[in-house]
């Protein structure tokens, strides 16, 4: 016998029709890309110095921004999540911010920072002769100030709802908070961690806006892979799709792995 | 005194209670009395999960919390170990690595840990679950770890909260063995918080009743036993017959 569905809640016929127009905008640029790609050409267009290049600047510069943002982006999690001080709420708000604020603008206000006669940076320049404009380093730096976020938002969220029952088990055993941190509460909301590294890494991977202002768009220096897709569009249309294909390949199997987070899969 | 001396008002939320109490090294001492009597807040405050609002808490002579002299120990600073009710072992440690979480902590090396954490396993007959993983053990054996875990730590004192509470009938009857062991060899004062009279006869020295935020009686377990100064210290006798008293929460 089948089973009558009495639904309240059911979706009215007349807005199927728009969520399947939304449905095909979202899907088909990207079949597109798939459809549109030359095959044939990939092993010689994913070997071409420049793809190569910008492959191997974009992957490390990525790893590097998101190991930074660990590195520095935990302890302000912590901060913020379990901190008490004035302004807090003021500073929380300015750490998310870049999640929301155009990426050029972010360069722009990198380059009034660090750049040559920049705030910061024309001291680098005046004491040191280095300016961090127009290197690997200032791709790093635009990064991290994109990505971060999504690393910091995750892991304060965890350390907010982690359990601090253990905190008190841990401190009445004697140990400080640095151990309590390090040996019970980052391990227990490690799945959240690994979440906000991988969104993190990819929003690193995908980085265009800052870069291109900070860090400019030279070959085989500072030129990642979105802006050899972005240079290629008027010189070989052919790479520049291959090489949108390979950014929504790998975000795609972001995607696959965060939702095991999400559905709590990956937790052990 | 040279054990455990609280003198003064707990508070927790917009609840508080003005407590006299003094526990003797090697003393085991039971609060006792009702859900929402102050108990486990006594205990918090001991362990300094908790500022006392008013007073002095000593132990062995020293401050750890003395709200006049401003003086707060934190509670990785005291030593004083805690058994919960629910053991509170880290989940995603095994048995021995809780167990040596706290001998480490207090600064051995990982190897003397580990000997010393599986000694403790074996005092408390559970060194075959030494791999396993809490969620692994059952609620006796979980928390027959959680107090090796505490007393591997060498604490100066000890404050167990409700430890028995959360077991069934069987798995009670083996922790109370185990506590009753070694809470005898403990050689600090101990406070016991129940609200269970038979807990307090197989485990305790002395008894403080503790009724709507004060101390109601206070004596050794057969002084309060002969002579109960309330309702309610008269009706937890009246249950402690023949199967505990406690009923589920």
């Amino acid at each position: 016998m089948s089973r009558r569905r009495v639904g309240h809640r059911g979706v009215p016929a007349a807005a199927l029709v728009p969520a399947v127009l939304a449905i095909a905008f979202l899907v088909l640029p990207l079949l597109g890309l798939a459809l549109r790609s030359p095959w044939a050409r990939l092993g010689e267009i994913l070997t071409t110095t420049t793809v190569r290049q910008s492959l191997a600047l974009s992957l490390w510069t990525s790893l590097v921004a998101t190991a930074v943002s660990v590195l520095v982006g935990v302890p302000l999690a912590w901060l913020l999540a379990r901190g008490r001080f004035p302004g807090r709420r003021v500073l929380q708000a300015a750490v998310t911010l870049p999640l929301v604020l155009p990426p050029v603008v972010g360069g722009v206000a990198l380059l009034g920072v660090l750049g040559r006669r920049g705030l910061v940076g024309r001291y680098l320049y005046d004491w040191f002769g280095t300016t961090i404009t127009f290197t690997p380093t200032a791709v790093v730096l635009a990064q991290v100030f994109v990505a971060m976020p999504f690393l910091v938002v995750s892991v304060e969220g965890a350390l907010r709802g982690a359990d601090e029952r253990f905190d008190e088990a841990a401190a009445s055993l004697g140990a400080s908070r640095w151990t309590t941190m390090r040996r019970v509460t980052l391990p227990l909301i490690a799945p959240s961690l690994a979440a906000g590294a991988v969104l993190t890494w990819a929003r690193a991977l995908g980085e265009f806006g800052a870069t291109i202002t900070f860090a400019g768009n030279f070959p085989g220096r500072t030129q990642t892979l979105p802006l050899t897709v972005y240079a290629a569009l008027e010189s070989d249309p052919d790479a520049a799709i291959t090489l949108s294909l390979v950014l929504l390949v790998v975000c795609l199997a972001v995607l696959v792995v965060l939702r095991g987070h999400w559905l709590g899969q990956v937790a052990r | 005194m040279s054990g455990l001396e609280l003198v003064g008002t707990v508070e927790r939320g917009s609840f508080t209670a003005r407590v006299e109490l003094r526990v003797a090294p090697g003393e085991v001492h039971a609060v006792l009395g009702p859900n929402g009597a102050g108990k486990s807040t006594v205990l918090r405050t001991v362990a300094g999960f908790e500022a006392l609002r008013s007073g002095r808490l000593t132990l062995a002579g020293e401050v750890l919390d003395d709200v006049q002299a401003d003086v707060f120990r934190r509670p990785a600073t005291r030593r004083v170990g805690t058994v919960f009710q629910d053991h509170r072992l880290f989940p995603h440690l095994s048995a021995l690595d809780n167990v040596a979480f706290g001998v480490r902590s207090r600064g051995a090396p990982r190897a003397l840990a580990d000997a010393t954490a599986h000694e403790w396993l074996e005092r408390l007959g559970v060194a075959r679950f030494a791999d396993r993983r809490p969620a692994q053990l059952s609620g006796g054996q979980a928390q027959r770890v959680a107090i090796a875990r505490t007393l591997a730590a060498e604490p100066r004192a000890l404050v167990l909260d409700e430890p028995l509470a959360a077991l069934d009938v069987h798995a009670r009857e083996e922790v109370r063995d185990a506590l009753t062991e070694h809470l005898r060899d403990f050689p600090g004062p101990v406070l016991l918080v129940t609200h269970d009279f038979a807990d307090a006869v197989a485990l305790a020295d002395r008894v403080t009743v503790l009724e709507a935020g004060s101390v109601v009686q206070t004596g050794t377990v057969a002084q309060v036993a002969a002579a109960p100064g309330t309702d309610y210290v008269a009706r937890v006798l009246r249950g402690t017959g023949g199967t505990p008293s406690s009923a589920p929460r």
